[in-house]
């Protein structure tokens, strides 16, 4: 069983998990935005990072294998810094408005307020969404669907819900377009959602990370 | 690995055994060997070169590549005859050109300023320097090159190449382009210069592979080695006279009224008033450069 150290407190995995998961072992809560257990991992958010003290590398954890004898850091100044400049930058590119008189912070009109991950790692780092404020994602298309609802603008693209829409053995599923600052997660060919997700649509929204897809209210 | 299999190398490839055993003798204790550079810019000889590590830049730019370079104005190639030495034009439409900075490594290198010159170019002297071997681009530039025009150029070739599937360099570099590009055009806010800054920091640090790891270093060496150009961009000023929002073309008394400058301006900014002092309508001016180009005199100044 390997062994790894995390902000010098010793933990034992077992062999093949992530640093991720042996630092929530430690309850270390790390903001991992793009990681689902069920999904390989994605290393789009990079709000995970952990530095390895013996090559002096960052690294993202859920991609990172614990390996007997690791010595890392988690909790430190400058990592810390790093993961609230990746939460800052997605907020910069997210449908959520931003007002400082709102008592909320960032301020979301969201239906998925209270389960966005993305939300509560920013208030956690006291990440500012508009410190790097600038131009946003183009969006063009609308979408429909009658289980679930689709808002690209507040998608940051960490790719869980095209590996869940794969394995639940949709025949069209989900893909990304496009690349650099304008890739998108959308529907093949220019399809329906409706025909993208038609089974795996609500497990897709329940592990969505933010409020780009969620359940449509009755 | 040839060399290990002397059995199966053909003759056509002993040369190359060769070549790596006298080349393996050259550079330095930690670089060993040659490196080729694309030598390009501002600079009297460009083209490939092959030069042995620990090599100073000064020695590349002033011995291999001549210096650099001196150019003359459309108006003076057609005037004058030059006969004398090729290497040391002195017609009357030349003007001389100081040696700025190197932008070395390609699109993600560093700025070296003519200051560091004689820094050799080893792996660990250039990494100490904020710029890296990289692909090899070894781009000159002299005091007509404004240095946040060249972070911005750089950065826009980057940001380009950039995949999308890590936040940092996706939005990260995208952002800093977007400060670069108000820098430019005189519309850079107070904490721009921090913001960029700490950002290039954020990108450098948590970006997922090296282009992002390595896109901020055109940014950094240059906000490290000529921050005073940036603080110019923000007051509005671009000393080196290229951001074309940021400058005016005015015309000095040394102007003989020769019209040059007004026939060949596109947009007829310039009066033609043959043997009087030409005057540019700086609204219809579109900052392209020709007539200055084109002034036998000299007599055109960016301000």
């Amino acid at each position: 069983m390997p062994r790894v150290v995390i902000d010098n407190q010793e933990v034992e995995v077992t062999p093949g998990s992530n640093l991720l998961a042996a630092a929530r072992k430690l309850k270390i809560d790390v903001p991992a935005l793009c990681y689902h257990p069920a999904c390989t991992p994605n290393t789009s958010c990079m709000a995970c990072l952990m530095k390895i003290k013996d090559t002096g590398r960052i690294v993202p954890s859920c991609a990172t294998l614990a390996e007997d004898g690791m010595v890392v850091e988690s909790e430190t100044d400058e990592i810390r810094q790093l993961r609230r400049a990746a939460l800052e930058l997605l907020l910069s590119d997210h449908a959520a408005p931003v007002d400082e008189k709102a008592d909320g912070y960032p301020y979301c009109d969201c239906e998925k307020r209270d389960l966005c991950r993305l939300r509560k790692y920013a208030e956690l780092y006291g990440a500012d969404p508009a410190r790097y404020r600038g131009s946003q994602r183009k969006t063009e298309r609308t979408y429909h669907h009658p289980e679930i609802t689709y808002d690209p603008r507040k998608c940051i693209l960490c790719g869980i819900c095209i590996q869940l829409a794969q394995q639940a053995g949709e025949p069209l599923g989900l893909t990304l377009i496009g690349r650099g600052f304008d890739v998108r997660v959308d529907v093949p060919l220019d399809e329906p959602l409706e025909k993208a997700l038609q089974t795996a649509a609500r497990r897709c929204a329940g592990a969505c990370p933010t409020g780009a897809l969620s359940r449509r209210r009755e | 690995m040839w060399c290990e299999e002397p059995e199966r190398s053909s003759a056509a490839r002993k040369p190359l055994c060769w070549r790596r055993s006298k080349v393996a003798a050259l550079g330095t204790e930690t670089s060993r060997g040659t490196k080729v550079f694309a030598l390009a810019g501002k600079i009297r000889r460009g083209g490939l070169i092959e030069v042995p590590m620990g090599i100073t830049i000064r020695e590349i730019v002033e011995d291999i590549g001549g210096g650099v370079k001196t150019d003359q104005s459309p108006a003076g190639s057609r005037c004058h005859t030059v006969t004398d030495n090729l290497n040391h034009m002195v017609s009357a439409g030349s003007r001389y050109h100081t040696f700025k900075a190197v932008q070395i490594g390609g699109p993600s290198g560093g700025c070296v300023p003519a200051e560091l010159a004689d820094t050799p170019v080893d792996y660990e002297a250039l990494t100490a320097v904020g710029a890296m071997m990289g692909s090899g681009g070894l781009v000159v530039l002299d005091e007509t090159d404004c240095m946040v025009d060249i972070a911005r150029y750089f950065l826009t070739f980057t940001q380009s190449q950039s995949c999308g599937q890590c936040a940092p360099c996706r939005i990260g570099t995208r952002r800093m382009l977007e400060i670069l590009e108000r820098l430019c055009t005189g519309e850079g806010r107070d904490d721009d210069l921090d913001t960029l800054e700490h950002l290039a920091h954020m990108v450098q640090g948590g970006s997922l592979c090296g282009l992002g790891k390595t896109a901020p270093n055109p940014v950094l060496t240059t906000l490290r080695y000529f921050r005073e150009e940036y603080e110019a961009h923000l007051a509005g000023r671009c000393p080196a006279g290229k951001c074309q929002k940021l400058i005016t073309y005015s015309v000095t008394d040394t102007c003989t009224g020769c019209t040059l400058c007004a026939q060949h301006c596109p947009v007829g900014a310039i009066a033609l008033r043959p043997y009087e002092k030409h005057e540019i309508d700086t609204d219809k001016c579109t900052r392209c450069d020709v007539c200055r180009t084109w002034c036998p005199e000299d007599a055109i100044k960016i301000v």
